[in-house]
């Protein structure tokens, strides 16, 4: 009746269905999403019940995971995945800083573009590329030439030895960290990079305009401009550190007990994963490991929504 | 400067220049060609600039004046494309190819600076940075920066001296006053610059350059968004800033120009047409195109 009425005046006829129908579908397209994640919650939740139950809080604290007599606890992955992130990122952070602000600011702007092609296609690599150079080149060069001469003049007893004691072969929380940092800094780099490019062009010439020097220009004008993005950067790249799972399996050495120094091999929870998941045979096993996946998810989770956080108390 | 070049306007015109003793000169673009890349924007510009006098700049849009002012303080220095040639001559020394004047320049500065405004040591080593603290600019877009409104004003001042708590007040609040901002903006110096509507923000940039106090101030349009309260209340400022600085304005308002400006130079299509004192370039323009454009024919 309305579409009638509608059709006899001198207005275009608006079809009513199609916007329905368009509304519905974007509805509905929110709604699986939300639905997928409540499922893959829900399904990680009963899927690690039984390991919770049994071993309760010592599933977080305890390092003990042994498959032979069933007793899994995590703390050995949990403060793995923590500390490589953490390391890969106070690494990678600087530097990245250091590549976008080079692009952006220093470099003659013939090479600039390629170079900054280069570092994105270097941010498409894939992780299993990384892992493999890292175990087949970099952990035994750091073992040989780092690792060994640190651990022979170190101490008995000393801070030094504390530090960097364990198996001279390369394959510890370390190295995994800085393959980590690696990996992360071409794709920090290029984010960072995007992101100061947004900086208006008029308010940096109006910075040189005072006679700033480009220092100047980076530290009280350009960062504090894209503050807001550095610190989605970080969680960004944090994030990838925290979920990467096949470089570091190649080269953390996958031991499961808590790492006693930063050359300790280690693991992380996402290692651990990858590592186990096929050999799982004991129910227990099963269900420690996807309790696993959960503490994974709720990490990364923590990690972006404190970046949420951050983010809202930084309104401009 | 024999340049032949293609780009250039067919019409050869003539030149109609009376400009000030030239011992009155601050600065001065004399033959001046401007290059985006490939793209001739300025043909053989010639602005002589007389101390403590506002000169205008005026002609139809794309013209080059925002061209001719960036040139003059070497802001397209940041962009590799972008190159002059000819001479721009502040104070004696040729800032456009000789280093050596730079350098001099530069001597002299740090030497004949009083205790109090000695140039802070990192940043004597640079000769463009040196230049652009004598001759600062307000451009035509606002850019207000990422801080407080008071630390917007103060960046600048910052760089080059060292202020006590309560000599910086002073200077800010003096500033905004100059640029008719304080009033809206003293109960909330410490919001963000960011927060401002696009007068406010382009009166705070105007703050912001005559804070630091340059010798030669350039002005890209400061009141095309302003309203009239505003703009008159700027306009006083400027008379008034004559009597310490330069003052070189481009602006699209006709009647600004004829109020405020001592001389003006009327440009058309990358070249300067006509320049000389404002009254006679107004009452008695010499060349058709000025006064077809100052009688609102064309433009
Ligand atoms: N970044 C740039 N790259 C290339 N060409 C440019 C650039 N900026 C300006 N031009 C060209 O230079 C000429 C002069 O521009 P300019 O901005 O100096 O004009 P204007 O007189 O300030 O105009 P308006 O009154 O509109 O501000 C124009 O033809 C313009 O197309
Ligand atoms: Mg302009």
């Amino acid at each position: 009746m309305t579409a009638l009425a509608v059709s006899e005046t001198s207005i275009k006829p608006r079809n009513a269905w199609g916007e329905t129908l368009f509304r519905a579908a974007c509805f509905s397209a929110a709604t699986l999403l939300m639905a997928a994640l409540a499922g893959v919650v829900i399904s990680l939740v009963i899927g690690g019940w039984p390991a919770f139950k049994t071993f309760g809080f010592g599933f977080f604290t305890s390092s003990e995971w042994n498959p032979v007599t069933e007793v899994y606890g995590a703390a050995g992955p949990i403060v793995g995945t923590l500390i490589t992130a953490f390391l890969s990122l106070v690494v990678a952070l600087p530097l990245a800083l250091g590549v976008a602000v080079f692009l952006v600011e220093f470099c003659p702007k013939p090479i600039a573009n390629p170079i900054g092609v280069a570092v994105e296609l270097l941010a498409g690599i894939p992780s299993i590329v990384y892992g493999m150079w890292g175990l087949f080149v970099f952990a035994p060069w750091f073992a040989q030439h780092v690792q060994l001469p640190l651990v022979m003049n170190a101490e008995p007893g000393s801070w030094m030895d504390k530090l960097f004691s364990g198996v001279p072969n390369g394959a510890n929380i370390f190295t995994a960290s800085m393959i980590l940092a690696i990996m992360i800094l071409p794709y920090m780099s290029a984010v960072f990079r995007e992101l100061f490019m947004t900086v208006p062009a008029q308010v940096r010439e109006a910075a040189y305009g005072l006679g700033c020097t480009p220092f100047e220009v980076i530290r009280s004008i350009i960062v504090p401009y894209v503050s807001k993005g550095v610190i989605g950067v970080i969680m960004l790249g944090l994030g990838r550190a925290l979920g990467e799972t096949m470089a570091v399996t190649f080269i953390i050495g996958n031991a499961h007990g808590f790492p006693h120094s930063i050359f300790d091999s280690g693991s992380t929870i996402a290692s651990t994963i990858a590592n186990e998941f096929t050999e799982a045979t004991g129910e227990m096993h099963t269900a420690a490991l996807v309790a696993l996946g959960l503490v994974l998810f709720l990490i990364t989770f923590a990690v972006l929504a404190v970046a949420r956080l951050l983010l809202r108390g930084q309104k401009h | 400067m024999n340049d032949v070049s293609i780009a250039a306007p067919t019409q050869a015109e003539e030149q109609y220049m009376v400009a000030p003793a030239r011992e009155n000169l601050v600065i001065e673009a004399r033959k001046l060609d401007f290059f985006y890349g490939k793209n001739q924007s300025l043909y053989g510009v010639d602005l002589p600039v007389e101390r403590n006098k506002i000169t205008a700049l005026i002609g139809p849009s794309g013209c080059g004046k925002s061209t001719l002012l960036r040139a003059l303080n070497r802001i397209y220095d940041l962009y590799p494309g972008q190159h002059a040639v000819g001479r721009i001559v502040l104070d004696g020394n040729d800032m456009l190819t000789d280093r050596k004047s730079l350098q001099r320049l530069r001597d002299r500065n740090s030497t004949g600076a009083t205790v109090d405004e000695e140039p802070q040591a990192s940043r004597a080593g640079s000769d463009l940075t040196q230049l652009r603290a004598r001759v600062g600019m307000v451009f035509q877009k606002p850019t207000p920066f990422p801080m407080s409104i008071y630390d917007n004003v103060a960046f600048g001042v910052k760089l080059y001296h060292r202020k006590s708590k309560s000599e910086m007040d002073a200077i800010v609040e003096r500033s905004l006053r100059r640029a008719a901002l304080w009033d809206e903006v003293k109960d909330k110096l410490n919001k963000s610059g960011l927060g401002l509507s696009g007068g406010q923000q382009q009166r705070l940039c105007v703050a912001r350059g005559i804070a630091v106090e340059p010798e030669v101030l350039l002005l890209d349009e400061p009141a095309s968004a302003l309203d009239p309260i505003s703009t008159a209340k700027l306009e006083e400022t400027l008379m008034e800033l004559k009597r310490d600085f330069t003052i070189v304005i481009v602006t699209h308002n006709l009647q600004q120009a004829a109020r405020i400006s001592d001389y003006t130079g009327f440009m058309f299509l990358g070249k300067m047409i006509e320049f000389g004192p404002t009254e006679d370039l107004f009452s008695n323009p010499r060349a058709q195109r000025t006064r077809d454009y100052v009688t609102g024919r064309f433009g």
